[in-house]
């Protein structure tokens, strides 16, 4: 079984090979976005749990205030246990992590982003990188 | 019903003063009375509402690590301690020890020495509470002015004897607890004097002990209930009609009974004879007796929402009411907030609304629609009481509350214990 730590590389990967700059721990408010990739088309966040979809649902739903597509991560393991009509009815994606990662749902556009919180994520992110690059 | 908050620190003033219609009083903790002895009478007398004073006597036989900042004790606690016994003062600062049953016999017989020097200035603290000189107030300035002044707040509305946790009616601190607050009776004057009884979730398990202690404490003019760690939306059914038993069986004796922490279940068994409830605003709905002691934390910024009678964060408000933007609240804060976001488009609305959502706005959002609950609950049937909370669990499901998380589960635990009284 995956560990939620363990399932952070293979997402990385996966996001870098699509153009993506990959960032951890984003802050939302009171809540941390797990992984943030942004590149030319926008922000992708996602949610990583091992099994528990329902807890995860809950942070992705808030995600979709800042970011583009909310992806939901789950181990291979458990992927089958994931409601995807309730996913797809919110227009979460689901990715299914097993030391590589398979995309199960496609993410729809976010409808409902909050143009303060985008912009709060998005200074974040510059820090961030500005950070790396003085290192 | 009536609702008492708690002054959680001197920043708080102004959300009293702008909002005296909607509650009925203040509750002040004895340690803050002791820090701000001449700022607290001129905001008593500014807000001009009634009040009363928690002594917070439990803290000193609790562990002190409670009241300590820094590994000493805290200014507050410290002025308090020094107010009510010499004794007090010792124990704490050249023994560095919390009070113990022993301090309180003599002989295998109760200190009346102690427990008498330790009523008297734990009543006299409350009593002269409004003593202290003050800045010229307002209403000075007012009278100078030849306006008509209303009638000042002169005291505490109602005394508070000392009182310490006791976890059971079996426990050493129960009889300590019960003569130290029976020692304060001769000192009470012409105010009412309550009772606190502070004690254990477990107790109100027990129907043998909650009519011992009915009994035992049925000397008071009323009392204050303080079930430590006790949360309204947490607890399982057992519990909560436990505290409903207790309540009847207080307000048997036909005098006012109020929780010292509640919320909208306190709100609803108004129904069983409760008087009234405290809180702080929009946070503090339950406590435990070894909570860390005298503020200092930052009060967390929470949305209330009447849907569950709950709290949101931000993050989860925003979330929750984007996908619902019908649900946005309409009360007087609400309407103006949303009025000055410009926006038609239902998630630009909800976005603009929280981006001005400030800290007081919130809290004023949860005294005004508070309020209402609080006017509309007590005269409301019992029956239509579960009708409102069958209904309101519903919309929770129909809403999908929960992937917000946005529980309903303590509404069916309420809904079912009610009914059942019907």
């Amino acid at each position: 079984m995956y560990s939620e730590k363990a399932m952070y590389a293979p997402l990385e990967s996966y996001f870098h090979s699509r153009g993506f700059q990959t960032f951890r721990e984003v802050p939302l408010l009171t809540r941390r976005i797990d992984l943030l990739g942004v590149n030319h088309s926008g922000i992708t966040a996602v949610e990583l749990k091992v099994k528990n979809w329902q807890k995860a649902l809950q942070q992705a739903l808030s995600y979709r205030l800042c970011a583009n597509k909310v992806y939901v991560a789950v181990s291979e393991e458990f992927v089958h246990r994931v409601d995807t009509e309730l996913f797809g009815h919110y227009g979460i994606g689901i990715l299914s992590v097993d030391g590589e990662v398979h995309p199960v749902l496609e993410a729809s556009d976010s409808q409902v982003i909050h143009s303060s919180l985008l912009a709060t994520v998005l200074k974040y992110t510059e820090k961030d990188t500005s950070k790396r690059a003085g290192r | 019903m009536r609702v008492y908050y708690r002054l959680g620190t001197a920043g708080e003033k102004k959300i009293f003063e702008n909002y005296p219609t909607k509650y009925y009083g203040i509750a002040v903790g004895a340690n803050l009375a002791a820090f701000y002895p001449d700022w607290l009478p001129t905001f008593l007398r500014a807000v001009r509402k009634p009040f009363f004073i928690d002594p917070v006597t439990h803290v000193f036989a609790r562990s002190l690590e409670n009241i300590k900042k820094d590994s000493e004790v805290k200014k507050s606690f410290h002025k308090l301690a020094k107010a009510y016994s010499h004794k007090l003062v010792d124990l704490i600062e050249k023994d560095g020890r919390q009070l113990i049953p022993k301090d309180f016999l003599s002989n295998r017989r109760w200190n009346t020495k102690f427990m008498e020097e330790l009523a008297k200035n734990v009543i006299d603290f409350q009593m002269e509470i409004m003593q202290a000189p003050s800045q010229p107030s307002l209403l000075e300035y007012a009278e100078i002015l030849g306006e008509k002044i209303p009638e000042e707040v002169k005291g505490p509305e109602f005394l508070v004897a000392p009182y310490f946790y006791s976890p059971s009616c079996h426990d050493p601190w129960y009889g300590i607890s019960l003569e130290a607050a029976k020692q304060a009776i001769s000192f009470k004057g012409s105010l009412p004097l309550f009772a606190v009884i502070c004690t254990s979730r477990e107790l109100l398990l027990n129907k043998v002990d909650i009519k011992q202690v009915a009994k035992d404490y049925d000397e008071f003019d009323g009392y204050i209930l303080w079930i430590s760690e006790f949360d309204e939306k947490q607890e399982g059914e057992e519990y909560l009609t436990g505290l409903i038993d207790m309540v009847k069986e207080l307000a048997m004796g036909k005098k006012p009974v109020y929780t010292l922490y509640g919320e909208y279940f306190s709100t609803m068994i108004s129904k069983f004879g409760l008087s009234g409830y405290c809180r702080g605003i929009c946070y503090g709905a339950s406590k435990s007796v070894d909570a860390a002691g005298g503020g200092g934390a930052r009060l967390p910024q929470l949305y209330y929402i009447e849907l569950n009678h709950g709290k949101l964060s931000e993050t989860i408000a925003r979330t929750f009411f984007t996908d619902n933007p019908g649900e946005l609240c309409k009360c007087e804060v609400c309407s103006n907030v949303i009025k000055h976001t410009h926006e038609s488009d239902p998630t630009k609305k909800v976005a603009g609304f929280f981006d001005k959502m400030d800290f007081e706005s919130t809290r004023a959002h949860f005294l005004v629609v508070h309020a209402r609950e609080l006017e509309e609950l007590p005269v409301a049937q019992l029956k239509d009481i579960v009708k409102q909370l069958e209904a309101s669990a519903q919309k929770c499901h129909d809403l999908k509350a929960q992937f917000y998380n946005v529980s309903d589960d303590h509404l069916h635990r309420w809904r079912s214990v009610l009914a059942k009284r019907i």
